[in-house]
């Protein structure tokens, strides 16, 4: 176990490099000119040479990648080109308000998804299974703006239970942190809780058909016992794997939700940062994200053995 | 997992509810606040690195410019008063005992440090080319200074009135060095309590103005990206001001009891640039043609639904000194368009591709130009790009037909002339006319009103000859705001929130 964690976080290394070395490439790939983008409409060409001489773009690209490299390795990720803000506060910044958007909205889902995916399993192709299946169907295609544009008509203009947008940090105001909360979880929450109701159904159909879950039905166990306690726990392992994904495709950013609620996230941050060819801002985001998931693919597999203990990880 | 287990979950979950309710104050606003939704993030809060639109709503609130600009455009002392000795010599008078946001004296000696540093080539300011007239600026006492210029340059006052005009704290930009940005001290009505990205920046409102303090106590600029989403936060009451209304949304606020809906003519101009350097737009017939095709009328109605006006030239309504509502140098025919096609030998169907950047109101725009275009004699194709790629694009001349608005400016000089004369910065037409540029440059430095209205009008006259550029709409500014708002709209869109008032 311990040699497994060590080479999984070695296997680290060479991730983030090849991670670096692609996103420092991609995004130069990208036409456009930071130092034009800056300074627009008004720049004359002397002061476009300047800036672009002050951010070394003037240097080859090896010269600038082992530069930036160096200054990484020392915690130094560099500041962002647009509005000169530090890269490193500024992506963990964001990165709080999308865990926590992440969490509660995966918190909705399983809250929505474990429940209904049992349910449509245990009565498979009935109306309970169909309407499930609609439910998840609906979750699925609904896109989030729209249904974020839906949720704030509902519930923050006819009935204004909830704010439109906006975020209020934690340690200034925690009830009101929750409260602006609300309304993006749940969007987000609906989008992931159709595909974690679908694997739910599927693997709970599968373990049904067991040969051991028979045996418990032969032995007179109770329906509930069977299911929550049998067949449940043997189902775990896909659905634990998928959460596991949706989390670290989450802590990615979830642009659209942050955009209509205007939640300060690290999509947004991100998307904005590409848009805007802030190459430190870019690379450092998309460095951070590749190690984020990466220790989060390690802690599902980790998961899986106090869930199985029949999984040895070697 | 046991099924009490999860009925526990669920009721943590919902435990989160009524205290989430019991927090409702929290979005209520109360009167001292005021929060308004832009459509986003300002870049920099650095008057002298300030290169984007988005900043235009913040930029007046934090910092003063030297002089005033009022709604129809006049000139107004601002931090200072000035008097003009010749057409060269313009003499600045600061108001006594002011203070930066951070106590640092307002003196000649600190408006001088802010115009060297916005002059030094190694500022990277795009400010430097707006005030390249400029001599010297030579401090004659302590609350007196004189700027002097190379040539008579009539403009200099509006320029003033803008961002070169802000005058920032010289101590703060020692000690703040590149947090400058984000942490601006200025002499504006407000000054910055926090700023976090991409979710809101706080303003208060600074006792020590020149005016006096503002009626609002706070300030709340929040982004919020998408204009749907933007009017429905105004009506849910979350912000009380929203800018950039969307112009299919403008019938229906004019309906709505609770809320104001103001719109002024804009500053700017809505064009595409004609590369002039090469086929098929180097021909003139062949631009003309182009131009004799398109209905401006049916892209106010299409795109804009109505808002705005037509635009021949570049010098906008609101400028009434200069703009000449009887100036319409052609009409929509598509046989004439026609017709200019055949003299310059076109007998296929020209093709020619139109650059637009991927918002949903250019690509109708292009797609409208494409439809009637087409039926004239051209072959049109639509190239999207994105909104940073476009300058790039511009200045490369990597286009037929490409894309390029213009936010305006307060003196018709700041819309005109960077675009029209032979080495123009925002030349991208490769637009080469002696004549122009000669206009221009007199225009520029004629002392009289009258007198430059006049040379103003003679070099649209000529422009609209030489078709460089597809003039189609003066876009109005509009702007949206809760009933319990007193404000004032000013043709740039910028908001001035010192004379704001909330009932």
């Amino acid at each position: 176990m311990g040699r497994y964690l060590a080479t999984r976080l070695a296997s680290l290394i060479p991730i983030l490099f090849g991670t670096s070395v692609i996103a420092f490439i991609l995004i130069r790939l990208v036409p456009g000119d930071p130092a034009i983008a800056i300074l627009g409409m008004e720049a004359d060409a002397s002061a476009i040479a300047t800036l672009r001489q002050k951010m070394a773009l003037d240097q080859p690209v090896t010269v600038q990648y082992f530069s930036w490299l160096g200054l990484i390795l020392t915690g130094d990720f560099g500041r962002s080109i647009q509005g000169g803000r530090q890269v490193l506060p500024l992506l963990l910044n964001a990165l709080g308000p999308t865990a926590v958007l992440s969490v509660a909205a995966l918190a909705i889902s399983l809250a929505i998804a474990i429940p209904t995916g049992i349910i449509a399993a245990m009565r498979p192709n009935t109306g309970a299974d169909y309407s499930a299946s609609f439910l998840a169907l609906c979750g699925l295609s609904m896109p989030s703006f729209w249904l974020g544009v839906l949720l704030i008509l509902a519930f923050s203009i006819h009935l204004p239970l909830f704010p439109a947008s906006g975020y209020v940090s934690p340690f200034v105001n925690l009830g009101g942190h929750l409260h602006h909360l609300v309304l993006p979880a749940l969007t987000l929450g609906a989008a992931l809780a159709a595909a974690t109701m679908r694997m739910t159904r599927a693997t709970m159909l599968e373990v049904l058909r067991t040969d051991y879950i028979r045996t418990a039905r032969a032995k007179g166990l109770p329906q509930r016992l069977i299911i929550w306690t049998h067949a449940l726990r043997n189902a775990r392992i896909p659905i634990v794997t998928l959460i596991g994904i949706q989390f670290g495709q989450l802590l990615g950013g979830v642009v659209i939700t942050e955009t209509v609620f205007s939640w300060p996230g690290i999509g947004k941050l991100t998307v904005d940062a590409i848009f805007a060819r802030d190459y430190p801002v870019v690379q450092g985001a998309v460095l951070l994200t590749a190690l984020l998931f990466v220790l989060i693919n390690l802690a599902t597999d980790l998961l899986y053995t106090s869930l199985d203990p029949r999984v040895r990880l070697t | 997992m046991t099924f009490s287990l999860t009925r526990r979950h669920a009721a943590t979950l919902f435990a989160g509810a009524p205290l989430a309710l019991a927090s409702g104050a929290v979005f209520s606003q109360d009167a001292k606040t005021l929060t308004i939704g832009v459509a986003s993030d300002p870049v920099t809060l650095d008057p002298a690195l300030m290169a984007s639109f988005f900043e235009v709503f913040v930029q007046y609130n934090l910092h003063e410019p030297l002089v005033h600009v009022t709604p129809d455009l006049k000139i107004e002392p601002g931090l200072a008063s000035v008097q003009m000795s010749d057409n060269l010599t313009y003499r600045f008078t600061l108001k006594p005992n002011l203070t930066f946001h951070d106590g640092t004296p307002i003196d000649a000696a600190a408006v001088k440090a802010n115009f060297d540093r916005m002059l030094d080539p190694a500022t990277a300011s795009p400010r430097r080319s707006e005030l390249s007239p400029i001599d010297q600026v030579e401090i004659t006492g302590p609350l007196t200074f004189t700027i002097k210029l190379k040539m008579p340059y009539a403009p200099l006052l509006q320029v003033l009135s803008n961002r070169a005009g802000m005058m920032v704290s010289p101590t703060a930009l020692k000690t703040l060095g590149p947090d400058f940005a984000t942490k601006a001290v200025g002499a504006g009505p407000y000054r910055v309590v926090s700023w976090t990205k991409n979710s809101e920046l706080v303003l208060e409102r600074f006792p020590g103005y020149w005016r006096g303090p503002a009626p609002i106590a706070q300030v709340v600029f929040r982004p919020i990206a998408d204009e749907t989403v933007r009017l429905t936060n105004l009506r849910s009451g979350t912000i009380q001001l929203v800018d950039s209304v969307p112009a299919q949304s403008v019938a229906q606020l004019g309906r709505e009891s609770s809320l104001v809906l103001k719109q002024a003519s804009g500053l700017g101009f809505n064009a595409f640039s004609f590369n002039t350097t090469k086929a098929p737009f180097d021909d003139v017939r062949v631009r003309q043609a182009f131009t004799a095709a398109i209905d401006k009328q049916a892209i106010l109605r299409a795109v804009f639904f109505g808002t705005g006006s037509v635009a021949y030239g570049a010098i906008p309504p609101s400028m009434g000194w200069v703009h000449d509502k009887a100036f319409i140098p052609h009409t929509a025919d598509a046989n004439v368009a026609r017709k200019l096609l055949a003299d310059a030998g076109k007998t296929a169907p020209v093709p020619v591709t139109i650059t637009v950047t991927n918002s949903p109101a250019q690509v109708r725009t292009a797609e409208v130009l494409q439809a009637q275009a087409n039926q004239a004699g051209f072959k049109v194709e639509i190239k999207q790009i994105d909104a940073t790629s476009l300058i790039t694009v511009l200045r490369q001349k990597d286009f037929d037909l490409c894309m390029s608005p213009w936010s305006g400016r307060t003196d018709p000089d700041g819309n005109i002339y960077n675009y029209f004369t032979k080495s123009g910065p925002n030349n991208f037409m490769g637009y080469q006319s002696d004549k122009v540029t000669e206009l221009l440059e007199k225009a520029r430095s004629a002392p009289a009103d009258q007198d430059r209205a006049k040379l103003y009008r003679e070099a649209e006259a000529q422009i609209a000859a030489d078709a460089p550029m597809l003039f189609l709409t003066f876009p109005a500014t509009l702007q949206a705001s809760a009933k319990t708002l007193d404000w004032m709209q000013y043709p740039d869109g910028a908001f001035r929130l010192q004379f704001a008032k909330q009932s």
